[in-house]
């Protein structure tokens, strides 16, 4: 399932008081995938994937979701279905808890989108395994856990209504390292089982290593849509006037590369920048620091 | 929920956004009162009058208080329908069965409608020029004398103006609660009286579990700062009459004067 935007502009609020927060998006989200959405805060990120599940409806222009079109005039009752199909899992997520079990909590979605008690139940279960959520508390009260598994809880009430599609708005905020890589490790594993995946993400090495395509939002208007590669192949100074960080690796990369270093391509880890680097120096004297550097690297990376 | 204009403070540069809070909660008051006694169709006009000039003076479009007026639209025209159907006298207009329509009680629910969107006007117009902060801290000016008595008062305006600090949050947190629950396939227009009252379950839970929550860090948050009392605080901004104050209570005064007159006269 493809999403396609057109044309569109959004503003909130109406007449005197609307903020035009989009101006003249056109983007297509392709099918298994993973892309990413970066830009500086209140560039509006979050305001353009709600449109992707009709969340917000577009105030010019239109949203291709699959075989639904949301334009200005889509009635409400017409957008409960492409909730099934697009997920959205917000920042905080947790603050969505409300049912006496977490269990229940999770069954919530996929009952609401027509499944039997039977099937919830066995989705739940599923979803709950996948993040990694302890079987003992699945008749704990959700306000008993703590931050983390909440978020489990949370993350798992969304994959369990098995949208073709999910959206993560900053997913990983307020998470300990485990926790993160846990996390992209979950969206890498449904882009491999062919999801198309949506991510927000502020963390430049995140994105790196995680996503296909990434989407730069710079006030309200795309200012990139492109390969991964590619973006990140952009001069340091572009990313400096769209207020955004390179990843470690790659900063060093192009600082090096302004002393004089020649790389084949962009370095999107340690070890392969060491390789690289190593190849560019003096093999006889340099031999046992590269090979340090390159196991450091790895040992890191893991 | 971003469209309710009643209560909600919208920037502006009119003359009246000058005046002291306590000034406007007063004529407020004080035309609110006189307007229970309107007798007849010139003490209306001369309160529409009054109306219209404070209109002018906030300096904002008249389409901000049509969207003021515009939700309770439906409460106008059922309060119609009551004064048309429930108000006796003669002569009877026209009748189905043993329904009349009369012309004292058409006059009537004229008068009522007026009344009516003239008060809630004249109270957007005091909530649209004064930021909620502005109103507790002037209700806690007007209400000192009642120290005297031994209310709380400092407590009383110190907690309402940490409620009205709480309203654009909880609004924040409801609309965000809504998205995350809509996206999980909830939905609020459908289905029977009793499906709609559960489906909120959802909504509501998380939200006052938040709101307790934070009500807890906050009062934490204040007590580890030394809060003692609400007694004694100093303040950001304090409250002066100024020279516009002045002449806003003269032409209360005229108001008032010529609202009376004309009700004698009539
Ligand atoms: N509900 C709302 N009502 C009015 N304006 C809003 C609303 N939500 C966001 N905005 C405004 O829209 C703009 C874009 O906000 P958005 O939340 O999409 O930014 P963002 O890129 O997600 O930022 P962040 O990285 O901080 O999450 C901001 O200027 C914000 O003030
Ligand atoms: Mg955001």
């Amino acid at each position: 399932m493809v999403i396609k935007i057109e044309g569109l502009d959004f503003a909130y609020g109406a007449g005197k008081q609307s903020v035009p927060v989009l101006k003249n998006i056109n983007v297509t989200i392709q099918k298994g995938m993973i892309t990413a959405i970066i830009g500086q805060t209140g560039s509006g990120k979050s305001t353009l994937v709600q449109q992707l599940n009709a969340l917000l409806k577009p105030t010019k222009g239109t949203v291709q979701i699959g075989e639904h079109v949301v334009t200005n005039k889509t009635k409400e009752k017409e957008l409960a279905p492409i909730r099934a199909e697009v997920g959205m899992v917000f920042q905080f997520p947790e603050s969505q808890l409300f049912a006496p079990t977490v269990l229940e909590d999770v069954m919530y979605g996929p009952k609401n989108f027509g499944a039997t008690d039977e099937e919830a139940k066995k989705a739940a279960k599923t979803a709950l395994k996948r993040v990694g959520f302890d079987a003992t508390l699945y008749e704990q009260s959700p306000f008993n856990l703590s931050g983390g598994q909440m978020r489990r809880v949370a993350l798992a009430g969304v994959l369990a209504m098995n949208p073709q599609t999910m959206v993560f708005d900053e997913p990983a905020a307020g998470l300990d390292p485990q926790g993160q890589e846990e996390l992209l490790n979950l969206l890498k594993s449904l882009r491999d089982e062919g999801k198309t995946v949506v991510l927000i993400s502020h963390q430049m090495d995140q994105v790196l290593a995680l996503a296909d395509r990434v989407l730069v939002l710079k006030d309200g208007e795309i200012a990139a849509d492109e390969p991964v590669d590619q973006l990140f192949s952009r001069p340091q100074s572009w990313f400096a006037e769209q207020h955004l960080d390179l990843p470690e690796t790659i900063a060093f990369q192009k600082q090096l590369e302004e002393k004089g270093f020649v790389f084949d391509g962009l370095c999107k880890t340690v070890p392969d920048l060491a390789k690289a680097i190593k190849k560019q120096l003096d093999p006889t004297k340099i031999q046992t620091l590269g090979s340090t550097i390159s196991e450091n690297g790895e040992a890191n990376h893991e | 929920m971003n469209n309710l204009v009643i209560g909600q403070f919208v920037p502006g540069s009119g003359i009246l956004y000058k005046l002291d809070p306590r000034t406007k909660i007063l004529m407020t008051i004080a035309y609110v009162f006189l307007l229970v006694f309107a007798n007849s169709w010139p003490t209306y006009l001369w309160s529409a009058a009054f109306l219209l000039m404070a209109l002018v003076l906030t300096k904002q479009g008249l389409g901000l208080y049509w969207r003021g007026i515009k939700p309770i639209l439906w409460l106008i025209l059922f309060t119609v329908v009551l004064q048309l159907l429930f108000s006796g006298g003669t002569p009877v207009l026209f009748a189905f069965g043993p329904v009349k329509v009369t012309l004292p009680g058409l006059i009537n629910a004229f008068y009522v409608v007026v009344r009516f969107v003239l008060i809630v006007l004249m109270s957007t117009i005091l909530t649209i020029t004064t930021p909620p902060t502005a109103i507790a801290s002037a209700i806690e000016s007007l209400l000192k004398p009642l120290k005297v008595v031994k209310v709380p008062v400092s407590e009383l305006a110190l907690m309402l103006s940490i409620a009205l600090r709480f309203v654009p949050l909880l609004m924040g947190e409801t609309d965000k609660i809504m998205k995350a629950q809509k996206s999980r396939g909830m939905s609020l227009s459908t289905g029977s009286l009793i499906k709609r009252a559960k489906a909120v379950v959802p909504l509501l839970v998380p939200l006052f579990v938040g709101a307790l929550q934070r009500a807890l860090d906050l009062a934490n948050a204040m007590e580890v700062r030394g809060f003692e009392s609400a007694e004694g605080r100093t303040r950001y901004r304090e409250l002066s009459y100024s020279k516009a104050d002045a002449w806003a209570f003269g032409a209360v005064l005229v108001f008032a004067f010529g609202f009376i007159a004309l009700n004698f006269v009539s």
